[in-house]
């Protein structure tokens, strides 16, 4: 039991957040072990969103903890929770439209945040093999995407295609090396085509990155369906299922709230 | 060294000198209004022409500002001396100083000041309070005017943590009339309304800038020190902001300016930032101010009004937020131009505020806008060459 227990990344026990009288997410309790990938499904205004905006610390839970490697971590702002490991993506995607793609992904790095003031001002000579070497990681985690990335690298993120910037959300999500990946509806407003090709990229980062736990909110069932390991289905903002596709599939709660409305 | 850019900014003194040069206010209007339609007839006949020149000068900026700093010096000579202009460019070059600093808090970290002329009271007053009543040396009430700025950077930094957009504009608003009425009502050591009057002159070893400057071939009044002074502290403080804003530090504040929370949620400490950015760009106003006190030898209240701060902002705007070539640009033009219109003087505010306006709906980024990343991946040419 006890080396069942090491095993844990994340865990929430009880999360629960109330805004006024509206309980958006209610005693949600879950473990994810390294290298798991839990889908999140829904219908619209289950919680699914508050749910990440809780894990990344945006929200501080009214009640209930998160715990990452065994550490309580509610309640830390989402740059502290940043640095412990969960690093997240964003529905409406929120990248820094005017840096390049480049300096998009520098941002998330450690070496970046952790550089000094005054070292910037004096040390010319340290700061550009620093400049270089932070380079060279960011095009290193943009091969995820093949070139796709890499051949727009200088440009600014406002002016990429929508899929890619998409695509540039998940490479910086990634390249800061997190222990827990939280993406929020990263198929949004995509064809089925592009769908199925993020879909085939996303097995690719699990791949090259064995350890990462992945939380994914998604829609597209096809897509939880070829990705995930296990799925939380909210609804109300309280968990009514959790289990493989299959099983959580077959529910009959689950089939009224939301998987019966699209047969 | 590019000969071409080497030309093309000798071009561009000339151009220059010739707007100091010429008194008529018709005519500068005409001049004006000729050099940019020529601009726009070169834009709209060599549409790729331009854009490679504006390339060449954002890649060469170190050669750009070395032969500006160079063609400054002989600026003095050329104009003979001249006080009244020499008075200009002095207060120019102070106001680029501040277009500096507030380009760093508004264009760079994105936290919106407009109280900026606060900043230059507290470097004002600190070498005025310092020099006059405590007979302290000006080069250590210069240093320590920066200083008091920036804590004073830091200190309108700690409210403004807790709002954003708007709320902290307005912030920012309470913040320089608090400055400004505390200047006026703590009458025993700021002077009140009667200000500061007989600020001595900086000494260097025995040698009073007071003095005249006689350089042999041309002699100018005391003012020629200072323009000397600025355009080195000038020099300095835009080596310094390009360093800052060219680092991993420049870098995160550019993510917190595009999206605070992404930026949060991506580890950067908003808090830290926010204070470092209020600081440092308060640094630039408190230095502006330190040599305007010294220069004028007299301060009072009045002269750091908001309607200051109105056209701080209003040279970053016409310069192109986040753009370091642009605020200087952008304060030059907005400091000389006026002058030539002395006649109209009360309409001055009104001139800048139809900046703002008409920069904001025709040009929002500015005269010299900022396009070049800080950092390249180095792979510029792969997908021309692929596609070539």
């Amino acid at each position: 039991m006890a080396e069942n227990k090491e095993n844990i990344i994340i865990e929430a026990k009880d999360l629960t957040i109330r805004f006024g009288g509206v309980t958006a997410v209610n005693h949600v309790s879950f473990q994810l072990k390294a290298g798991e990938t839990l889908g999140v499904i829904g219908p619209n205004g289950s919680g699914k969103t508050t749910l990440f905006n809780l894990l990344s610390g945006i929200y501080v839970p009214t009640e209930g903890q998160i715990f990452l490697n065994g550490e309580d971590i509610s309640g830390k702002q989402s740059n502290e929770v940043f640095i412990k490991g969960i690093s997240r993506t964003f529905q409406n995607g929120r990248l820094f439209w005017n840096l390049s793609v480049l300096e998009n992904i520098m941002v998330g790095l450690k070496e970046v945040r952790e550089c000094s003031v005054l070292g910037s001002i004096i040390g010319a000579g340290k700061e550009k093999a620093q400049a270089k070497e932070a380079i060279a990681t960011c095009l290193k985690h943009m091969e995820i995407f093949d070139d796709l990335l890499i051949k727009q690298a200088d440009k600014t993120a406002k002016d990429l295609p929508y899929a890619d910037r998409r695509r540039l959300e998940i490479c910086r999500a990634v390249a800061s090396n997190p222990q827990v990946i939280l993406l929020d509806e990263p198929s949004a407003g995509m064809d089925s085509m592009e769908t199925e090709k993020l879909m085939h990229d996303l097995l690719k980062v699990k791949k090259a990155m064995p350890e990462l736990t992945v939380i994914v909110v998604e829609h597209d069932m096809d897509f939880i369906k070829g990705l995930v390991d296990k799925v939380m289905v909210l609804n109300y903002g309280e968990n009514i299922a959790f289990g493989t596709f299959d099983e959580v599939a077959g529910n009959e709660e689950v089939i009224n709230a939301y998987l019966g409305q699209e047969g | 060294m590019n000969m071409k850019l080497l030309g093309a900014e000798v071009l561009l003194y000339v151009l220059f000198l010739a707007f100091i040069l010429i008194e008529n206010p018709v005519f500068v209007a005409v001049y004006i209004a000729a050099i940019v339609a020529g601009i726009f007839f070169a834009a709209k006949k060599y549409p790729e022409k331009l854009p490679v020149w504006y390339d060449l000068f954002m890649a060469n900026l170190k050669q750009v500002g070395a032969v500006a700093f160079v063609l400054g010096l002989t600026l003095p000579i050329i104009i003979d001396g001249d006080a009244y202009w020499l008075q200009v460019l002095n207060f120019a070059m102070i106001n680029a100083m501040m277009a500096l600093g507030l380009n760093f808090m508004t264009g760079r970290a994105g936290l919106i000041c407009l109280g900026y002329a606060a900043f230059e009271a507290v470097g004002a007053y600190t070498v005025g309070i310092l020099t006059l009543k405590l007979g302290v040396s000006f080069w250590i009430a210069f240093a320590l005017s920066g200083i008091a700025a920036m804590v004073f950077g830091a200190v309108l930094g700690l409210p403004a943590l807790r709002v954003k957009g708007h709320y902290l504009a307005l912030v920012t608003i309470a913040f320089g009339l608090i400055v400004q009425e505390t200047l006026l009502n703590w009458e025993s050591v700021t002077g009140g309304t009667n200000g500061l009057i007989d600020i001595p002159s900086p000494t260097l070893f025995g040698y009073d800038f007071g003095q005249m400057l006689d350089l042999g071939f041309v002699s100018m009044n005391y003012l020629g020190h200072f323009y000397y002074l600025c355009l080195l502290v000038l020099a300095l403080c835009t080596i310094f902001i390009f360093k800052l804003s060219n680092s991993f530090f420049g870098l995160i504040l550019s993510a917190m300016r595009e999206d605070q929370l992404a930026a949060q949620c991506y580890g950067i400490n908003l808090t830290n930032y926010k204070l470092y950015a209020f600081a440092i760009g308060a640094i630039f106003g408190g230095f502006a101010g330190g040599l305007y006190a010294a220069m004028i030898n007299f301060i009072a209240p009045e002269n750091f009004s908001y309607g200051l701060s109105v056209i701080v902002i209003s040279m970053i705007i016409l310069g192109g937020l986040d753009s370091i070539p642009g605020a200087i640009v952008g304060a030059f033009f907005l400091t000389i131009f006026p002058e030539k219109f002395r006649a109209f003087e009360d309409y001055r505010i009104m001139f800048y505020g139809l900046i703002i306006i008409f920069c904001l709906i025709f040009m929002r980024n500015g005269i010299l806008p900022y396009t070049r990343r800080i950092f390249m991946s180095g792979l510029e040419n792969k997908e021309a060459e692929e596609n070539g």
